[in-house]
């Protein structure tokens, strides 16, 4: 396997996922968000976010807390620092990959 | 890292639109503006009552700075109970909410320039005619810094202002600086509360 194929078989697969990974790259851009705000960015229904917002919690990639703004209940989820590492990482893997398939990284075929 | 992922940038970009969609900045900061151009209008009436005019032209300047200084506690009380209900809750961007030097720049024509206008238009007759060419420069020079921020400081900043001046002329009141910021107040909150009906109109609230 050449270097460049063993970096796709390296992906974090937690991230890798269409669904996840629509959720970190909102919990990238944004400091804190609740889940109503993620519903409508990724347009995920409320079970299928909270499945993969889970799993994401699982990975210690996001925390998820239940607070209340004045007196209105909100979950609010944020990206952890392994998360942030993690997406920052499968970010550069991914692009190593866009780079070889465009010849960027100087392989010779 | 901050602005190379394309779809982190987008992202960003949408969570600073996502703040003004309801239209609440520019109500309060409207309604804001208006009560500084109501408080400057009190002193040429009641500073001939002495220092009691000066103590209640004192107190009158104060609700326009207590609602200068708190706006961001009374939008974000608003949008708790209209916004996050609704279409949900978005921590601001720790960057945006800094107030930095450009910010201050862009601010600083509210703050000193307008604020001291009653006692600097008493000492010197032609202060009106370089105050306007001064307090347009510190926004330019602030918005120019904010680079990024640049399109929306324009039209918080100088299309007010620009709108206003228009209106001054085809006007010609007898209080012009006063006209100017009730009228640059008025236009704001007006934006304000035609994006706030047309947000409430979009997004009716979902029963959980």
């Amino acid at each position: 396997m050449t270097p460049d194929l063993q970096a796709l078989a390296n992906l974090d697969r937690v991230i890798h996922e269409p669904a996840r990974l629509m959720i970190m790259t909102v919990l990238y851009a944004v400091t804190e968000s609740d889940c109503l705000y993620l519903q409508r960015e990724c347009g995920l229904t409320q079970g299928n976010l909270s499945s993969h917002l889970a799993k994401l919690e699982e990975a210690n990639y996001v925390t998820i807390l239940k607070t209340f703004k004045g007196k209105y209940p909100l979950t609010i989820c944020s990206l952890t620092k392994n998360g942030r590492e993690a997406f920052h990482d499968y970010v550069r893997k991914m692009r190593y990959v866009a780079g070889a398939t465009s010849g960027r990284n100087g392989n010779k075929r | 890292m901050r602005e190379t992922i394309q779809p982190v940038a987008e992202e960003r970009d949408r969570v600073s639109r996502y703040r003004d969609v309801d239209g609440l900045p520019y109500l309060f900061t409207g309604l804001t503006i208006v009560l500084w151009g109501i408080s400057f209008s009190i002193p040429s009436e009641i500073l001939s009552l002495g220092r009691l005019g000066q103590i209640l032209s004192g107190l009158g300047s104060f609700m326009p700075i207590w609602l200068t200084f708190t706006q961001g506690r009374l939008i974000e009380w608003t949008k708790t109970r209209l916004t996050y209900p609704r279409t949900g809750y978005v921590a601001p961007d720790p960057q945006a909410r800094d107030w930095g030097f450009p910010e201050f720049l862009i601010f600083l024509p509210v703050f000193l320039v307008f604020g001291s206008m009653p006692f600097f238009a008493s000492i010197d007759r032609y202060f009106f005619r370089w105050v306007l060419p001064v307090s347009l420069v510190f926004p330019v020079v602030g918005a120019l810094m904010r680079r990024k921020a640049l399109a929306s400081e324009f039209v918080y900043v100088l299309g007010p202002i620009l709108l206003g001046l228009i209106c001054w002329l085809v006007f010609r009141p007898q209080k012009p600086f006063v006209f100017l910021f009730i009228l640059i107040g008025t236009i704001l909150a007006f934006v304000g509360f035609i994006r706030l009906f047309h947000y409430l109109w979009q997004n009716p609230r979902t029963q959980t």
